[in-house]
Protein backbone atom coordinates (compact mmCIF):
# COMPACT_ATOMS: atom_id res chain seq x y z
CA UNK A 1 0.00 0.00 0.00
CA UNK A 2 2.82 2.51 0.70
CA UNK A 3 4.96 1.69 -2.25
CA UNK A 4 1.43 1.98 -4.14
CA UNK A 5 1.22 5.64 -2.70
CA UNK A 6 4.83 6.17 -2.68
CA UNK A 7 4.55 5.57 -6.75
CA UNK A 8 0.82 7.22 -7.60
CA UNK A 9 1.89 10.02 -10.16
CA UNK A 10 -0.72 12.80 -8.80
CA UNK A 11 1.94 15.14 -10.08
CA UNK A 12 2.07 13.75 -13.81
CA UNK A 13 -1.72 13.37 -13.49
CA UNK A 14 -2.01 17.27 -12.57
CA UNK A 15 0.52 18.30 -15.15
CA UNK A 16 -0.98 16.31 -17.98
CA UNK A 17 -4.96 16.97 -16.57
CA UNK A 18 -6.28 18.66 -19.48
CA UNK A 19 -4.14 16.38 -22.14
CA UNK A 20 -1.04 14.15 -22.43
CA UNK A 21 2.27 15.92 -24.43
CA UNK A 22 4.26 14.62 -26.67
CA UNK A 23 6.84 13.01 -24.80
CA UNK A 24 10.52 13.04 -25.78
CA UNK A 25 14.17 11.35 -25.36
CA UNK A 26 17.14 11.72 -24.72
CA UNK A 27 20.21 9.59 -24.49
CA UNK A 28 23.09 9.96 -21.37
CA UNK A 29 26.34 8.05 -21.54
CA UNK A 30 27.26 7.70 -18.04
CA UNK A 31 30.79 6.36 -17.13
CA UNK A 32 33.43 6.70 -14.37
CA UNK A 33 35.46 9.44 -16.18
CA UNK A 34 32.74 11.04 -18.81
CA UNK A 35 29.22 12.11 -18.72
CA UNK A 36 27.34 13.28 -22.71
CA UNK A 37 24.15 13.49 -24.06
CA UNK A 38 22.08 12.75 -27.25
CA UNK A 39 18.96 14.56 -27.34
CA UNK A 40 16.74 16.99 -29.53
CA UNK A 41 17.34 20.74 -29.35
CA UNK A 42 14.45 22.67 -31.26
CA UNK A 43 14.00 19.53 -34.00
CA UNK A 44 17.30 18.07 -34.26
CA UNK A 45 19.69 15.80 -32.20
CA UNK A 46 22.41 17.53 -30.85
CA UNK A 47 25.11 15.65 -28.92
CA UNK A 48 27.01 16.97 -25.87
CA UNK A 49 30.25 15.76 -24.14
CA UNK A 50 31.96 16.94 -21.40
CA UNK A 51 29.13 16.91 -18.85
CA UNK A 52 31.01 15.22 -16.17
CA UNK A 53 32.55 18.46 -14.49
CA UNK A 54 29.13 19.82 -14.32
CA UNK A 55 27.66 19.88 -10.67
CA UNK A 56 24.14 18.07 -10.82
CA UNK A 57 25.22 15.13 -13.31
CA UNK A 58 24.35 11.90 -13.18
CA UNK A 59 26.65 9.39 -11.38
CA UNK A 60 27.32 5.63 -11.01
CA UNK A 61 28.47 6.13 -7.49
CA UNK A 62 26.26 8.45 -5.87
CA UNK A 63 22.77 10.24 -6.00
CA UNK A 64 24.14 13.65 -7.15
CA UNK A 65 21.24 16.35 -6.83
CA UNK A 66 19.68 17.40 -9.59
CA UNK A 67 18.13 20.46 -8.33
CA UNK A 68 16.99 23.50 -10.57
CA UNK A 69 20.15 25.42 -9.38
CA UNK A 70 22.67 23.21 -10.61
CA UNK A 71 24.91 23.57 -13.32
CA UNK A 72 24.05 20.74 -15.61
CA UNK A 73 20.18 21.40 -15.52
CA UNK A 74 21.00 24.76 -16.21
CA UNK A 75 23.80 24.56 -18.99
CA UNK A 76 23.72 20.84 -20.13
CA UNK A 77 19.76 20.79 -20.24
CA UNK A 78 19.08 24.00 -21.03
CA UNK A 79 16.08 23.88 -24.54
CA UNK A 80 15.68 20.55 -24.27
CA UNK A 81 12.61 19.80 -22.80
CA UNK A 82 13.38 17.57 -19.74
CA UNK A 83 10.20 17.69 -17.56
CA UNK A 84 7.27 14.96 -16.64
CA UNK A 85 7.08 13.58 -20.33
CA UNK A 86 10.73 13.10 -20.97
CA UNK A 87 12.23 9.79 -20.85
CA UNK A 88 15.57 8.90 -20.54
CA UNK A 89 17.90 6.03 -21.85
CA UNK A 90 21.06 5.93 -19.88
CA UNK A 91 24.59 4.11 -21.29
CA UNK A 92 26.53 2.88 -18.69
CA UNK A 93 29.79 1.72 -18.50
CA UNK A 94 30.84 0.24 -15.01
CA UNK A 95 33.45 -2.33 -13.83
CA UNK A 96 30.40 -4.44 -12.27
CA UNK A 97 28.39 -4.91 -15.71
CA UNK A 98 28.63 -8.93 -16.43
CA UNK A 99 28.27 -10.56 -19.46
CA UNK A 100 27.85 -14.45 -19.31
CA UNK A 101 26.41 -16.38 -22.64
CA UNK A 102 24.03 -19.17 -21.09
CA UNK A 103 22.05 -22.67 -22.66
CA UNK A 104 18.59 -21.24 -23.57
CA UNK A 105 17.64 -25.17 -22.70
CA UNK A 106 19.33 -24.85 -19.15
CA UNK A 107 16.86 -21.76 -19.01
CA UNK A 108 13.91 -23.32 -19.68
CA UNK A 109 10.27 -21.96 -19.52
CA UNK A 110 10.07 -18.42 -18.96
CA UNK A 111 10.86 -17.75 -15.10
CA UNK A 112 11.33 -15.14 -13.30
CA UNK A 113 14.84 -14.10 -13.01
CA UNK A 114 15.55 -14.33 -8.86
CA UNK A 115 19.15 -14.65 -7.94
CA UNK A 116 18.64 -18.18 -7.09
CA UNK A 117 17.74 -18.92 -11.08
CA UNK A 118 21.06 -16.52 -11.78
CA UNK A 119 23.27 -18.93 -9.25
CA UNK A 120 21.52 -21.73 -10.97
CA UNK A 121 22.17 -20.80 -14.62
CA UNK A 122 25.85 -19.68 -13.88
CA UNK A 123 27.45 -20.81 -10.68
CA UNK A 124 30.44 -18.89 -10.86
CA UNK A 125 28.66 -15.55 -10.79
CA UNK A 126 30.25 -12.61 -8.26
CA UNK A 127 27.65 -10.96 -6.10
CA UNK A 128 24.40 -12.25 -7.89
CA UNK A 129 22.11 -10.51 -5.07
CA UNK A 130 23.73 -7.07 -5.38
CA UNK A 131 22.59 -6.95 -8.98
CA UNK A 132 19.94 -6.66 -11.30
CA UNK A 133 19.39 -9.83 -13.71
CA UNK A 134 18.33 -9.21 -17.66
CA UNK A 135 18.06 -12.44 -20.26
CA UNK A 136 18.53 -11.35 -23.92
CA UNK A 137 18.74 -13.83 -27.24
CA UNK A 138 21.32 -14.34 -29.49
CA UNK A 139 19.55 -11.28 -31.87
CA UNK A 140 19.89 -8.74 -28.18
CA UNK A 141 15.99 -9.12 -28.05
CA UNK A 142 13.44 -10.23 -25.24
CA UNK A 143 14.03 -14.04 -24.26
CA UNK A 144 10.16 -13.49 -24.38
CA UNK A 145 10.26 -12.73 -27.81
CA UNK A 146 11.69 -15.35 -29.51
CA UNK A 147 13.89 -17.86 -27.60
CA UNK A 148 17.32 -18.85 -29.63
CA UNK A 149 19.62 -21.69 -28.71
CA UNK A 150 22.22 -18.73 -27.14
CA UNK A 151 21.05 -16.65 -24.68
CA UNK A 152 22.84 -13.67 -22.89
CA UNK A 153 22.69 -12.86 -19.16
CA UNK A 154 23.17 -9.28 -18.48
CA UNK A 155 24.00 -8.10 -14.54
CA UNK A 156 23.74 -4.53 -13.81
CA UNK A 157 24.80 -3.34 -9.78
CA UNK A 158 21.32 -2.44 -8.40
CA UNK A 159 23.12 0.74 -6.91
CA UNK A 160 23.76 1.91 -10.42
CA UNK A 161 20.62 1.77 -11.43
CA UNK A 162 19.05 3.37 -8.15
CA UNK A 163 21.28 6.45 -8.47
CA UNK A 164 20.43 6.98 -12.53
CA UNK A 165 16.57 6.15 -11.55
CA UNK A 166 16.94 8.77 -8.42
CA UNK A 167 18.27 11.06 -10.51
CA UNK A 168 16.10 10.87 -13.03
CA UNK A 169 13.37 11.27 -10.72
CA UNK A 170 14.77 14.41 -9.50
CA UNK A 171 13.84 15.96 -13.13
CA UNK A 172 10.18 14.38 -13.06
CA UNK A 173 11.38 12.35 -16.03
CA UNK A 174 11.34 8.92 -16.60
CA UNK A 175 13.68 5.99 -17.42
CA UNK A 176 12.94 3.80 -20.71
CA UNK A 177 15.98 1.46 -20.15
CA UNK A 178 20.05 1.16 -18.63
CA UNK A 179 22.15 0.15 -21.18
CA UNK A 180 25.62 -1.34 -20.54
CA UNK A 181 28.11 0.50 -23.16
CA UNK A 182 29.60 -2.81 -23.89
CA UNK A 183 26.18 -3.91 -25.26
CA UNK A 184 25.41 -0.75 -27.09
CA UNK A 185 29.12 -0.96 -29.19
CA UNK A 186 28.17 -4.65 -29.95
CA UNK A 187 24.65 -3.92 -31.78
CA UNK A 188 26.22 -0.98 -33.23
CA UNK A 189 29.32 -3.29 -34.92
CA UNK A 190 26.83 -6.20 -35.48
CA UNK A 191 24.76 -3.86 -37.81
CA UNK A 192 28.08 -3.06 -39.40
CA UNK A 193 29.00 -6.67 -39.93
CA UNK A 194 26.31 -9.08 -39.32
CA UNK A 195 28.67 -12.25 -39.70
CA UNK A 196 32.14 -12.01 -37.99
CA UNK A 197 34.56 -11.32 -34.78
CA UNK A 198 33.55 -8.68 -32.95
CA UNK A 199 35.81 -6.70 -30.05
CA UNK A 200 34.57 -4.29 -28.28
CA UNK A 201 36.21 -2.45 -26.35
CA UNK A 202 35.09 0.03 -23.56
CA UNK A 203 37.72 1.48 -20.23
CA UNK A 204 36.31 -1.78 -17.92
CA UNK A 205 35.88 -4.62 -20.13
CA UNK A 206 36.53 -6.35 -23.45
CA UNK A 207 33.58 -8.22 -24.95
CA UNK A 208 34.29 -10.58 -27.59
CA UNK A 209 31.57 -12.23 -30.03
CA UNK A 210 31.63 -14.45 -32.81
CA UNK A 211 27.96 -12.99 -34.89
CA UNK A 212 26.26 -15.44 -37.50
CA UNK A 213 23.60 -13.32 -40.23
CA UNK A 214 22.96 -10.68 -36.60
CA UNK A 215 22.35 -13.51 -34.24
CA UNK A 216 25.23 -14.17 -31.85
CA UNK A 217 26.85 -17.69 -31.72
CA UNK A 218 29.33 -17.16 -28.91
CA UNK A 219 30.33 -14.42 -26.36
CA UNK A 220 32.34 -13.50 -23.55
CA UNK A 221 33.57 -10.72 -21.05
CA UNK A 222 37.34 -10.64 -20.50
CA UNK A 223 39.03 -7.46 -18.96
CA UNK A 224 39.99 -4.15 -20.60
CA UNK A 225 42.59 -5.00 -23.34
CA UNK A 226 44.59 -2.42 -21.29
CA UNK A 227 44.96 -4.77 -18.54
CA UNK A 228 44.40 -8.15 -20.18
CA UNK A 229 46.75 -7.21 -22.88
CA UNK A 230 46.49 -7.92 -27.02
CA UNK A 231 47.65 -11.42 -27.11
CA UNK A 232 45.18 -13.26 -24.39
CA UNK A 233 42.39 -11.67 -26.72
CA UNK A 234 43.72 -12.97 -29.85
CA UNK A 235 44.31 -16.27 -28.35
CA UNK A 236 40.59 -16.03 -27.33
CA UNK A 237 39.24 -14.98 -30.60
CA UNK A 238 41.95 -17.70 -31.83
CA UNK A 239 39.66 -20.67 -29.73
CA UNK A 240 36.51 -19.40 -31.08
CA UNK A 241 37.92 -19.37 -34.92
CA UNK A 242 38.13 -23.15 -34.31
CA UNK A 243 35.13 -23.82 -33.34
CA UNK A 244 32.95 -21.39 -36.49
CA UNK A 245 35.98 -21.93 -38.58
CA UNK A 246 33.82 -20.53 -41.34
CA UNK A 247 32.69 -17.46 -39.68
CA UNK A 248 36.40 -17.29 -38.72
CA UNK A 249 37.55 -15.98 -42.11
CA UNK A 250 35.88 -12.85 -41.87
CA UNK A 251 37.59 -9.95 -40.44
CA UNK A 252 37.46 -8.97 -37.22
CA UNK A 253 35.55 -6.01 -36.33
CA UNK A 254 36.89 -3.40 -33.24
CA UNK A 255 34.74 -1.15 -31.93
CA UNK A 256 35.59 1.34 -29.08
CA UNK A 257 34.03 4.62 -27.92
CA UNK A 258 37.22 5.32 -25.77
CA UNK A 259 39.78 4.88 -28.27
CA UNK A 260 40.18 7.00 -31.41
CA UNK A 261 40.47 5.80 -34.52
CA UNK A 262 44.23 5.66 -34.87
CA UNK A 263 44.23 4.38 -31.42
CA UNK A 264 42.24 1.66 -32.16
CA UNK A 265 43.94 0.77 -35.36
CA UNK A 266 47.25 0.88 -32.97
CA UNK A 267 45.82 -2.05 -30.65
CA UNK A 268 44.72 -4.22 -33.80
CA UNK A 269 48.25 -4.57 -35.09
CA UNK A 270 49.10 -7.62 -32.82
CA UNK A 271 46.25 -9.41 -33.28
CA UNK A 272 46.67 -12.93 -35.97
CA UNK A 273 43.50 -12.23 -37.71
CA UNK A 274 42.49 -9.78 -40.41
CA UNK A 275 41.05 -6.83 -38.74
CA UNK A 276 38.93 -3.86 -39.60
CA UNK A 277 38.98 -0.25 -36.91
CA UNK A 278 35.40 1.03 -36.78
CA UNK A 279 35.62 4.48 -37.44
CA UNK A 280 33.36 7.47 -38.04
CA UNK A 281 33.49 7.57 -41.87
CA UNK A 282 31.35 4.19 -41.33
CA UNK A 283 28.54 6.39 -40.29
CA UNK A 284 28.27 8.30 -43.29
CA UNK A 285 24.76 10.18 -42.69
CA UNK A 286 26.11 10.77 -39.25
CA UNK A 287 26.96 14.88 -39.64
CA UNK A 288 23.43 15.16 -41.00
CA UNK A 289 21.61 13.51 -37.81
CA UNK A 290 23.50 14.35 -35.17
CA UNK A 291 24.97 17.49 -34.36
CA UNK A 292 28.06 18.61 -32.59
CA UNK A 293 28.86 14.24 -33.39
CA UNK A 294 32.64 15.40 -33.74
CA UNK A 295 33.86 15.67 -30.42
CA UNK A 296 33.68 11.63 -29.88
CA UNK A 297 31.77 10.19 -33.45
CA UNK A 298 31.66 6.85 -32.13
CA UNK A 299 29.97 7.70 -28.77
CA UNK A 300 27.39 9.66 -30.59
CA UNK A 301 26.58 6.98 -32.34
CA UNK A 302 26.38 4.40 -29.89
CA UNK A 303 24.08 7.13 -27.80
CA UNK A 304 21.99 7.32 -31.34
CA UNK A 305 21.97 3.70 -31.90
CA UNK A 306 20.63 3.23 -27.83
CA UNK A 307 17.78 5.45 -28.65
CA UNK A 308 16.91 3.53 -31.85
CA UNK A 309 17.15 -0.22 -30.44
CA UNK A 310 14.78 1.20 -27.27
CA UNK A 311 11.24 0.46 -28.18
CA UNK A 312 8.67 3.15 -27.63
CA UNK A 313 6.66 3.44 -24.45
CA UNK A 314 4.62 0.43 -24.68
CA UNK A 315 2.19 2.09 -21.66
CA UNK A 316 1.57 5.51 -23.29
CA UNK B 1 15.54 -4.04 -30.26
CA UNK B 2 15.97 -4.38 -26.64
CA UNK B 3 13.44 -4.61 -24.29
CA UNK B 4 11.63 -1.26 -22.87
CA UNK B 5 12.52 -1.16 -19.59
CA UNK B 6 15.82 -3.39 -19.54
CA UNK B 7 17.45 -2.58 -16.69
CA UNK B 8 14.68 -0.57 -15.09
CA UNK B 9 13.85 -0.93 -11.26
CA UNK B 10 9.86 -2.40 -10.48
CA UNK B 11 9.05 0.77 -9.09
CA UNK B 12 10.32 2.76 -12.25
CA UNK B 13 8.34 0.08 -14.29
CA UNK B 14 5.14 0.62 -11.86
CA UNK B 15 5.43 4.15 -12.19
CA UNK B 16 4.77 4.44 -15.84
CA UNK B 17 2.49 1.55 -15.51
CA UNK B 18 0.38 3.99 -13.20
CA UNK B 19 1.00 6.91 -15.23
CA UNK B 20 -1.22 5.32 -18.17
CA UNK B 21 -3.51 3.20 -16.20
CA UNK B 22 -6.85 4.60 -16.70
CA UNK B 23 -8.03 2.93 -13.68
CA UNK B 24 -5.63 5.47 -11.59
CA UNK B 25 -6.26 8.44 -13.35
CA UNK B 26 -9.91 8.19 -13.40
CA UNK B 27 -9.77 7.60 -9.59
CA UNK B 28 -7.38 10.64 -9.76
CA UNK B 29 -9.86 12.57 -11.74
CA UNK B 30 -13.03 11.53 -9.41
CA UNK B 31 -10.79 12.96 -6.32
CA UNK B 32 -9.67 15.94 -8.02
CA UNK B 33 -13.45 16.57 -9.09
CA UNK B 34 -14.09 16.13 -5.34
CA UNK B 35 -11.64 18.15 -3.82
CA UNK B 36 -12.88 21.11 -6.29
CA UNK B 37 -16.01 20.56 -5.09
CA UNK B 38 -15.15 20.80 -1.45
CA UNK B 39 -13.40 24.15 -1.93
CA UNK B 40 -16.45 25.52 -3.85
CA UNK B 41 -18.87 24.05 -0.68
CA UNK B 42 -16.31 26.00 2.06
CA UNK B 43 -16.04 28.90 0.52
CA UNK B 44 -20.24 29.02 -0.06
CA UNK B 45 -19.93 28.18 3.50
CA UNK B 46 -17.76 30.77 4.71
CA UNK B 47 -19.75 33.38 3.08
CA UNK B 48 -22.66 32.39 4.18
CA UNK B 49 -21.01 32.27 8.05
CA UNK B 50 -19.88 35.54 7.51
CA UNK B 51 -22.86 36.96 6.03
CA UNK B 52 -24.98 35.43 9.46
CA UNK B 53 -22.57 37.47 11.33
CA UNK B 54 -22.43 40.57 9.87
CA UNK B 55 -26.81 40.40 9.94
CA UNK B 56 -26.61 38.65 13.61
CA UNK B 57 -27.47 42.40 15.46
CA UNK B 58 -30.27 43.02 13.20
CA UNK B 59 -31.60 39.29 13.05
CA UNK B 60 -31.56 39.63 17.06
CA UNK B 61 -33.22 43.05 17.20
CA UNK B 62 -35.93 41.46 14.48
CA UNK B 63 -36.37 38.73 16.74
CA UNK B 64 -36.93 40.54 19.98
CA UNK B 65 -39.16 43.20 18.17
CA UNK B 66 -40.97 40.42 16.95
CA UNK B 67 -41.19 38.26 20.09
CA UNK B 68 -42.76 41.37 21.90
CA UNK B 69 -45.31 41.95 18.84
CA UNK B 70 -46.22 38.24 19.60
CA UNK B 71 -46.57 39.34 23.25
CA UNK B 72 -48.67 42.50 22.80
CA UNK B 73 -50.99 40.77 19.81
CA UNK B 74 -52.02 38.11 22.38
CA UNK B 75 -52.62 40.87 24.84
CA UNK B 76 -54.99 42.74 22.45
CA UNK B 77 -56.51 39.28 21.37
CA UNK B 78 -60.20 40.04 22.32
CA UNK B 79 -59.77 43.33 20.43
CA UNK B 80 -58.16 42.02 17.57
CA UNK B 81 -61.00 39.54 17.15
CA UNK B 82 -63.41 42.32 17.55
CA UNK B 83 -61.94 44.13 14.83
CA UNK B 84 -62.05 41.22 12.31
CA UNK B 85 -65.44 40.84 12.88
CA UNK B 86 -66.07 44.76 12.16
CA UNK B 87 -63.92 43.87 8.99
CA UNK B 88 -65.44 41.32 7.89
CA UNK B 89 -68.95 43.58 7.94
CA UNK B 90 -67.17 46.39 6.19
CA UNK B 91 -68.70 45.45 2.89
CA UNK B 92 -72.13 45.07 4.25
CA UNK B 93 -71.99 48.47 5.81
CA UNK B 94 -70.31 50.45 3.00
CA UNK B 95 -73.15 48.68 0.66
CA UNK B 96 -75.89 49.58 2.62
CA UNK B 97 -78.19 52.86 2.10
CA UNK B 98 -80.11 53.22 4.88
CA UNK B 99 -83.97 53.23 4.70
CA UNK B 100 -84.52 56.48 7.08
CA UNK B 101 -82.79 58.45 3.51
CA UNK B 102 -85.75 56.47 1.48
CA UNK B 103 -88.09 57.67 3.81
CA UNK B 104 -87.01 61.21 4.11
CA UNK B 105 -87.07 61.15 0.37
CA UNK B 106 -90.85 60.02 0.34
CA UNK B 107 -91.69 62.35 3.09
CA UNK B 108 -90.04 65.24 1.27
CA UNK B 109 -91.79 64.60 -2.12
CA UNK B 110 -95.51 64.47 0.24
CA UNK B 111 -94.37 67.66 1.67
CA UNK B 112 -93.56 69.60 -1.71
CA UNK B 113 -97.52 68.63 -2.91
CA UNK B 114 -99.83 70.10 -0.73
CA UNK B 115 -102.79 68.10 -2.68
CA UNK B 116 -101.51 64.86 -2.29
CA UNK B 117 -100.89 63.02 1.92
CA UNK B 118 -99.34 60.35 3.30
CA UNK B 119 -101.86 57.83 5.19
CA UNK B 120 -99.22 54.84 5.38
CA UNK B 121 -95.81 53.37 5.26
CA UNK B 122 -94.82 50.10 4.86
CA UNK B 123 -91.04 49.03 4.05
CA UNK B 124 -89.52 45.59 3.66
CA UNK B 125 -85.65 44.90 3.01
CA UNK B 126 -84.84 41.85 1.04
CA UNK B 127 -81.15 41.89 2.46
CA UNK B 128 -79.36 38.57 3.67
CA UNK B 129 -77.17 39.70 6.55
CA UNK B 130 -75.74 35.87 6.40
CA UNK B 131 -74.37 36.58 2.71
CA UNK B 132 -71.31 39.40 2.99
CA UNK B 133 -71.54 39.94 -0.77
CA UNK B 134 -75.76 41.16 0.01
CA UNK B 135 -77.26 43.93 -0.74
CA UNK B 136 -80.36 46.08 0.00
CA UNK B 137 -83.09 45.21 -1.66
CA UNK B 138 -86.09 47.54 -0.66
CA UNK B 139 -89.72 47.77 -1.37
CA UNK B 140 -91.83 50.20 0.31
CA UNK B 141 -95.89 50.04 -0.40
CA UNK B 142 -97.39 53.92 0.19
CA UNK B 143 -100.93 54.81 0.39
CA UNK B 144 -102.13 58.40 -0.15
CA UNK B 145 -104.58 60.26 -0.31
CA UNK B 146 -105.22 63.15 -3.13
CA UNK B 147 -108.35 65.99 -2.40
CA UNK B 148 -111.50 64.84 -4.30
CA UNK B 149 -111.98 68.80 -5.05
CA UNK B 150 -109.11 68.42 -7.20
CA UNK B 151 -110.87 67.54 -11.38
CA UNK B 152 -108.48 64.95 -11.98
CA UNK B 153 -106.96 63.00 -9.38
CA UNK B 154 -104.97 60.36 -12.11
CA UNK B 155 -103.68 63.02 -13.36
CA UNK B 156 -102.77 64.55 -10.47
CA UNK B 157 -101.31 61.02 -9.74
CA UNK B 158 -99.05 61.09 -12.48
CA UNK B 159 -97.22 64.22 -11.57
CA UNK B 160 -96.91 63.18 -7.64
CA UNK B 161 -95.25 59.89 -8.85
CA UNK B 162 -92.44 62.01 -11.21
CA UNK B 163 -92.00 63.77 -8.17
CA UNK B 164 -91.58 61.18 -6.09
CA UNK B 165 -89.06 59.19 -8.75
CA UNK B 166 -86.92 62.59 -9.29
CA UNK B 167 -86.49 62.70 -5.24
CA UNK B 168 -85.62 59.41 -4.91
CA UNK B 169 -81.83 58.06 -5.56
CA UNK B 170 -81.17 56.89 -9.36
CA UNK B 171 -82.34 53.05 -9.86
CA UNK B 172 -85.38 53.59 -7.88
CA UNK B 173 -88.76 52.06 -9.35
CA UNK B 174 -92.19 53.69 -8.67
CA UNK B 175 -95.16 52.14 -9.70
CA UNK B 176 -99.10 52.68 -9.29
CA UNK B 177 -100.34 49.88 -7.30
CA UNK B 178 -103.67 51.37 -6.88
CA UNK B 179 -104.94 54.64 -9.00
CA UNK B 180 -106.51 57.60 -7.24
CA UNK B 181 -110.24 57.84 -8.09
CA UNK B 182 -113.09 59.17 -6.68
CA UNK B 183 -115.71 57.39 -5.15
CA UNK B 184 -119.41 58.79 -4.35
CA UNK B 185 -119.15 61.77 -1.79
CA UNK B 186 -115.95 60.82 -0.04
CA UNK B 187 -113.15 63.72 0.36
CA UNK B 188 -110.57 62.47 -0.83
CA UNK B 189 -109.57 59.88 -3.36
CA UNK B 190 -107.21 56.95 -1.82
CA UNK B 191 -104.33 55.52 -4.38
CA UNK B 192 -101.29 52.79 -3.51
CA UNK B 193 -97.70 53.35 -4.67
CA UNK B 194 -95.19 50.25 -5.07
CA UNK B 195 -91.47 51.51 -4.53
CA UNK B 196 -88.46 49.42 -5.29
CA UNK B 197 -85.17 50.25 -4.85
CA UNK B 198 -82.09 47.56 -5.02
CA UNK B 199 -78.54 49.01 -3.80
CA UNK B 200 -76.20 49.19 -6.68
Amino acid sequence: MLQFLSSYPWRYYLKTFFGKGRTARGALLVKEDRVSMLSQVGGKLVFSSGLKELKGAPSLTNSSRAGPGTDFRRKALADRYVNHLFEWIFVVDTPEVQIHQIDSLKYGSTRELTTRRVLELVPSVLQADLADWELVNSKLEPIEQDTTSVSILLGLPKSVIKNLEGWSRQLRSTVSAILPLALVLLEQSITLSPTGFHVVLTTNHTVIALTHDGEIRLITRVDPIKRLGATQIDAIIGSFGDTFAEVAQHPARFISSDLSSAELANEARDFSIPVVSTNDSEVLDLHETIEGYRAAPIEAFALYRALCIVPPNPYH
Amino acid sequence: MVAYGLFTSRREQNRQRYRSDKLYRGTFTIVVIVIVAQVFVVAAASALLSAEKRIAPETRALELRLTRLEAEEKQHTPLLRKLGILTSLKPLIVNRIPATRLIRNIEEAFSADERAGLIELKLSNHFDPNDPNSKDDFTILLTGAIKAANLNPTALLTDFTKTLEEKLPRGANVEIAKNAVVQGAEAFARFDLKVHYASQ
